[in-house]
């Protein structure tokens, strides 16, 4: 069971969490002007990396926060998280 | 006469006072206080416990710890009744009862045992090669195949014991409370560091117990107890007895089992059997231990042939002599203090047999004395003995370990023991993504480079000596304490050992040749009966993978996880191979790393408390008047309610018609409700909802659609706005938490510029609907200070009053299509809301309905539901298209002109009604031009809710079509082949009763 | 015009006082009890601004907490920290009505929104001595003192419903705010996890 650091309340299991998608990629601004493909990628086309993988988190079972979270996919170790917002850094130790 | 005749009157940490009653297979014994079920059945002379899992042949006891393949029994009776226990880890109570598994009728004259006879017949495989065809004969085959395996018999009652779970979190866990992981503990704990230590035993202490030497120049069981009185009195430890790791996850989450009460007879009220806990360490130390192994040699699993490190533990633990004359099979120096020590118990020891071919350490030699012979180079080649051993054959043994010289030399004996080396017990270590390495020094695979934050300590390590564990212990401690955050953690000075000098090296022996001439088995893996000649067998058959192997053969596959099996099977792998041991590997090591009930993983999870249930604050009125309940996710709905002598469809039926003709009132206190506030409340609907919302008056409502990004429609409902920048958001009940979770999101990571605040109030209001021609005359009878005509509160209208004297909101929709309106009252008074209503409405015979009703009224309204906004459907698919606003931005907009959800073939919703006016439409069925056409038939749409209208008189259905609105009175066919079923149905208008809204408005 | 009825608590049916379990000769190991009548606001705006704060402490009396998992109390009144720009006031000496009214006309000119969820939580108070092994049974939290310390909250879960948990006074008293529709659930479980450390049922508290 992960132990993902909320922003705010600390570290928490992961049953306290659901999972919210790539955030990798941020919502364009004017979906309107984009081409069809632009579009397209933003919608569907996710990359599948083997590392460093930026996901989206939604603390339900707490303040219900979202955040992002840097967790590598073939050790699970997560190695940072932020608010929306704020930058997500690429590295860092956890304590 | 002496019942215990294998016991000595004195030593031991049994209580030779009390003595406990037994039965074995019927028999009954005696044991002592302190006993496991193996050191009574051994002190009792008992030899034959169980029968091995394929060939059937008799097994004694092997071990006496957690690493015991062979001696499994069936313990208790009854209810509580358990297969596949380990004998060495039950702590003997009184009244306790066993029996053997893997054998009929008896472990002594066992009718499976003719799968010996024809054992050569049986290679790794053989019942996927043997009855692989006819594939359709499988499971023939399987019910009498399963009937020869022997796996114990699950009990037939329900478990009458409570397991508990608990979460714990900790600086440090330590894993194991003998020598390493005592020192370990006292070293964090003297830090201050908040620290779980879990042993699997009764008592902390491990070998300190009665199997090391002396600290301090006092027996080590007294600087255990020492330690233990130390760490008790530590406010922030936690000792856990009888606590077994098991898994080792992600991010240091650690899982263990407690076993509470299973050395009681029972537990007592209200405890559990059984605790699982989930812990959340910081640093880990894990000082698991060390399981010796034995050799492969032909007939190696006879009852008598015994681990020589277990023979010492029963001897100096149990005072048991495991047998009355034994001879001692080694490849390294600890067997030698073994064997002195069952010298000292009483047991003649015949010879010593050494594989090395010279001389032990200074301290092993003079710990075996003079009294005894030894055999350098020498090894045991065969045993002998009809249901438990006789004798052993020994020769001399080449210098590459391949070959035999010399003739061979027979001892009689009735006890084997065999030391074939230690395996550092390091599977949690690899479970936490450690790689363990292979030790040439130890022919054993040590912990590896960490991943997670845990480090080994004492044998766990590698490390052998007392002295070394001890010193281990404390410097894992205080580092991992140190790790933890508790800088200033110093490693304790060591307490003084006996100098044990430095031992010989051991000699890495797998494999003893088996003499010339002699065709006999020689294991690998007790448990699950694999032999070298099986590995070899798969080796040449190509399974050269280790991962493959062990799948292929079972090795490694049983309850002991390979404890004492896998490290040989790798190496006689590796030979076969022509590889080295490090270059074949160990398979991966996966939790548990011991066994665990179901019941303890399930906790109190089951039965009445297996998941929470939501109820409405009507709830108890529903019970009252005998509702049958639905669940809708967590919540329980009522779905109608039967009067007595009713039936289902005549309390559905009358519940529908009374709504249509008079009133009815229904709980629709489950829909998702989301409380809206903020300057921007009106633009964030512009952007969620595909309709506009900028001229929703105050007082007023509107039914919204919400998309996804794709373009799928993801829920709809109405939403009302209360006050200037206050609106009130209502979702379906299955949505709810998506849409919450939804509207989060963006207003959190994409819009967080908007003031705009949200909260579901879901639970806040008691929600009631009320319908029918008469709704209104009841509705004025219930407030005063509103007024409810036509004129005043339109369709769609909203009002905040009082009802029944308690402050709520009043809403003029519907859902059914008839006059109707929905009060929101604070919970609390959900239910005096309701009992009033039912008094209001009495002389309109006012009805409550539930969701069978429900279903039917939306139905013969064309309102969607879960089946048609099924995650597939778009806005324009249900007929929503023209909602959409081409004049702002919305989720999803942007994908609506994708080709696919363009294409005018799209399935859309439609009515259906049976062509025969009479036939009822299966739900789900697949719709279809021409049912006759060869298969496969195109599918061209499904039905998606499928009703009896009892105010039409006639069966109804909707469905999505290929086209549908294009299809008005076309004849189609709804097939559902499994039922046999198949409709001609005609499709029509989606909107059965009132398509132009005349009621609703009235 | 009908009186105001009486508020029904989501527990009313289930609820009996006694002692119940393997009580121990020293006395039941937990102690429970219903929190009724009690005014719950659900507060939201922008904590970061002092003006915002301002007002709220001028109309209560009482600070919104800035740090997470943390509650200030002031004249009976007590505000817990849900998010960044989320509170819950909990009063029990206000009228639902007019706590959200008079908090609404403080508010007025700040962003922000009051929304009176009185009647959708249930409130139990967890006392005694066993009280945090208890919770341990079925919430991840830790509850160690140097953790979860007097006057601070935390939002998580307790046998898969989520919970809000508020260590009041010194600390020895929890009290549990789980939603109404999960009330009884909830109470089913406490009462079937406390039967190991026996426990009493105490009367309901009147705020």
């Amino acid at each position: 069971m992960f132990n993902i650091r909320c922003p705010w309340c600390g570290d928490r299991p992961e049953i306290e969490f659901s999972y919210g998608g790539d955030a990798s990629r941020s919502r364009p601004d004017a979906p309107e002007t984009l081409s069809d493909d632009a579009w397209h990628d933003y919608v569907f086309i996710r990359d599948n990396p083997a590392g460093p993988h930026a996901e989206y988190w939604q603390h339900t079972g707490g303040c219900r926060q979202w955040l992002r979270a840097l967790r590598n996919t073939t050790t699970h170790e997560i190695l940072a998280t932020a608010a929306p917002g704020e930058p997500l850094p690429l590295s860092g130790e956890r304590k | 006469m002496n019942g215990q005749p294998f016991r000595n009157a004195e030593g031991g940490i049994i209580d030779h006072d009390r003595s406990l009653g037994f039965t074995f297979n019927g028999r009954r014994h005696q044991g002592f206080a302190g006993d496991t079920l193996a050191s009574a059945l051994l002190a009792s002379g008992v030899r034959r416990v169980a029968r091995s899992f394929k060939y059937h042949r008799p097994r004694g006891i092997f071990a006496a710890g957690e690493e015991e393949p062979s001696a499994l029994v069936q313990l208790r009776i009854g209810a509580r009744t358990e297969p596949n226990v380990r004998a060495t880890r039950v702590e003997l109570f009184d009244g306790l009862v066993a029996n053997s598994q893997n054998c009929w009728p008896s472990v002594d004259f066992d009718l499976g045992a003719g799968a010996a006879w024809v054992s050569r017949l049986m290679p790794p495989g053989f019942y996927y090669k043997t009855f692989k065809w006819p594939g359709l004969l499988w499971p023939a085959y399987e019910h009498v195949l399963r009937k020869l395996a022997g796996m114990g018999v699950a009990p037939r009652q329900a478990d009458p014991d409570r397991y508990e779970h608990r979460f714990a979190h900790c600086d440090v866990l330590i894993v194991g409370g003998g020598p390493a992981g005592l020192s370990a503990a006292i070293a964090a704990g003297r830090a201050g560091a908040r620290i779980i230590v879990a042993d699997d035993g009764p008592e902390f202490g491990g070998s300190l117990a009665a199997e090391a030497g002396p600290i301090d120049g006092a027996p080590a069981r007294e600087w255990a107890a020492v330690a233990v009185a130390e760490l008790t009195a530590m406010p922030y430890v936690t000792l856990v007895r009888r606590a077994s790791v098991f898994g080792y996850y992600d991010h240091n989450g650690l899982a263990i089992s407690e076993h509470v009460a299973d050395h009681l007879a029972e537990p007592l009220p209200f405890q559990p059997r059984q605790r699982l806990w989930m812990v959340r360490a910081r640093q880990v130390v894990l000082a698991t231990g060390a399981t010796e192994r034995s050799f492969v040699f032909a007939d190696n699993d006879r009852p008598g042939i015994m681990l020589a490190s277990a023979a010492r533990t029963y001897a100096n633990r149990f005072a048991v002599r495991a047998g009355r004359r034994c001879v001692v099979f080694t490849n390294n120096d600890s067997a030698y203090g073994a064997a002195a020590d069952l010298a000292a118990a009483g047991i003649e020891v015949a010879a010593v047999i050494d594989a090395r071919p010279g001389d032990p350490g200074p301290a092993a030699a003079k710990a075996l004395g003079t009294g005894i012979e030894r055999l350098a180079g020498h090894a045991v080649v065969a045993t002998r003995g009809g249901g438990a051993l006789t004798a052993v054959e020994v020769a001399p043994l080449n210098e590459s370990g391949d070959s035999l010289g010399g003739s061979l030399r027979r001892f009689d004996c009735d006890l084997l023991c065999v030391s074939g080396g230690w395996n550092p017990a390091v599977q949690l270590h690899a479970q936490a993504q450690g790689r363990p390495v292979y030790d040439d020094t130890l022919a054993a695979f040590v912990p590896g480079p960490s991943v997670q934050a845990e480090r080994s300590a004492g044998s766990a390590k590698g490390t052998f000596t007392l002295a070394g564990c001890l010193a281990d212990g404390m410097e894992a401690g205080a580092e991992a304490a140190r790790q933890a955050g508790f800088e200033a953690a110093e490693t304790p000075p060591v307490p003084a050992c006996e100098d044990e000098g430095e031992a010989a090296p051991m000699r890495a022996l797998w494999s003893v040749p088996p003499p010339p001439g002699l065709r006999r088995k020689r294991f690998v893996d007790l448990q699950t009966d694999v032999t070298q000649a099986d590995v070899e067998l798969a080796s040449r058959e190509g399974y050269k993978s280790v991962e493959h192997l062990k799948r292929y053969t079972t090795l490694g596959m049983g309850t002991d996880q390979g404890r004492t099996g896998n490290v040989p099977g790798l190496a006689v792998l590796a030979r076969s191979l022509g590889a080295d041991i490090p270059q074949v590997g160990t398979t991966t090591f996966r939790p548990p790393y011991v066994p665990v009930t179901m019941a303890t993983l399930a906790g109190r999870e089951i039965g009445h408390h297996f998941q929470p249930v939501r109820r409405s604050a009507m709830h108890g009125w529903h019970e009252t008047a005998g509702a049958a309940f639905v669940p809708a996710g967590l919540w329980l709905r009522p779905q109608f309610y039967a009067r007595p002598g009713e039936g289902l469809w005549d309390a559905i039926y009358r519940e529908t018609v009374a709504v249509r003709t008079s009133v009815g009132l229904c709980d629709v206190s489950t829909l998702g409700k989301i409380d809206i506030q903020g300057a921007d409340s009106a633009e964030f609907l512009n952007r969620v909802y595909i309709n506009a919302w900028s001229k929703l008056g105050i007082g007023r409502c509107r039914y919204g659609v919400m998309l996804r990004e794709d373009g799928i429609t993801l829920d709809d409902g109405t939403t009302s706005r209360l006050a200037r920048n206050h609106y009130l958001m209502t979702t379906t009940t299955a949505n709810a938490g998506a849409v919450m979770g939804h509207l989060e999101y963006f207003l959190q990571v994409v819009w967080p510029e908007l003031d705009v605040h949200i909260i579901s109030v879901t639970e806040e209001w008691a929600a009631i609907a009320l319908a029918g021609p008469d709704s209104r005359k009841v509705l004025e009878r219930l407030t005063d200070d509103i007024d409810v005509s036509n004129e005043a509160l339109p369709f769609m209208g909203v009002r905040e009053g009082t009802f029944a004297g308690v402050p709520g909101r009043l809403f003029r929709i519907s859902f059914s299509g008839e006059l109707a309106y929905e009060i929101n009252v604070p919970a609390d008074y959900g239910q005096h809301l309701w009992e009033a209503m039912l008094e209001a409405g009495k002389e309109f015979d006012i009805t409550p309905y539930g969701t069978e009703a429900l279903g039917i009224l939306r139905t013969e309204k064309g309102h969607v539901v879960g089946g048609e906004l099924n995650g597939r459907t778009t806005a324009d698919d249900l007929g929503f298209g023209r909602m959409a606003s081409s004049a702002k931005e919305f989720i999803g907009k942007r994908s609506l002109n994708r080709p696919g959800l363009t294409d005018e073939n799209r399935k859309q919703l439609v009515g259906l009604v049976p062509a025969d006016g009479k036939t009822a439409i299966p739900r789900g069925a697949q719709i279809v031009t021409d049912p006759d056409q060869a298969l496969p038939n195109p599918m061209i749409g499904e039905v998606t809710s499928a009703c009896y209208s009892p105010n039409l008189e006639t069966p109804i259905g909707l469905g999505i079509v290929a086209a549908g609105r294009a299809r008005m009175g076309e004849t189609l066919y709804a097939l559902s082949p499994m039922r046999g079923k198949r409709v001609a149905v005609t499709v029509t208008n989606p909107v059965f009763i009132d398509p132009e809204g005349e009621r609703l408005r009235a | 015009m009908p009186e105001m009825p009486q508020r029904c608590s989501a527990l009313f049916d289930a609820y009996q006082t006694g002692t119940f379990g393997a009580v121990p000769e020293d006395g039941p190991g937990i102690q429970l009890a219903e929190r009724r009548g009690l005014a719950i606001i659900h507060l939201a705006g922008p904590g970061g601004d002092e003006n915002f704060r301002t007002a709220v402490k001028g109309c209560l009396g009482c600070e919104a907490p800035v740090i997470p998992n943390t509650t200030a109390t002031a004249d009976g009144r007590c505000l817990l920290w849900l998010a960044p720009t989320r509170w819950l006031l909990v009063s029990a000496r206000d009228a639902p009505g007019d706590l959200e009214r008079d908090l609404s006309a403080a508010l007025a000119s700040h962003s922000g929104a009051v929304t009176d969820v009185s009647s959708g939580r249930t409130v139990i108070r967890v006392t005694g001595r066993d009280a945090r092994q208890l919770l341990a049974k079925g919430c991840p939290l830790d509850f160690h003192g140097s953790r979860f310390k007097p006057e601070n909250c935390a939002q998580s879960i307790l046998g898969a419903i989520n919970v809000l948990l508020h260590a009041t006074g010194d600390g020895t008293a929890i009290d549990l705010y789980c939603a109404r529709g999960f009330a009884l659930s909830m109470w089913e479980w406490l009462t079937d996890a406390a039967g190991e450390f026996g426990y009493s049922i105490d009367v309901a508290i009147q705020g």
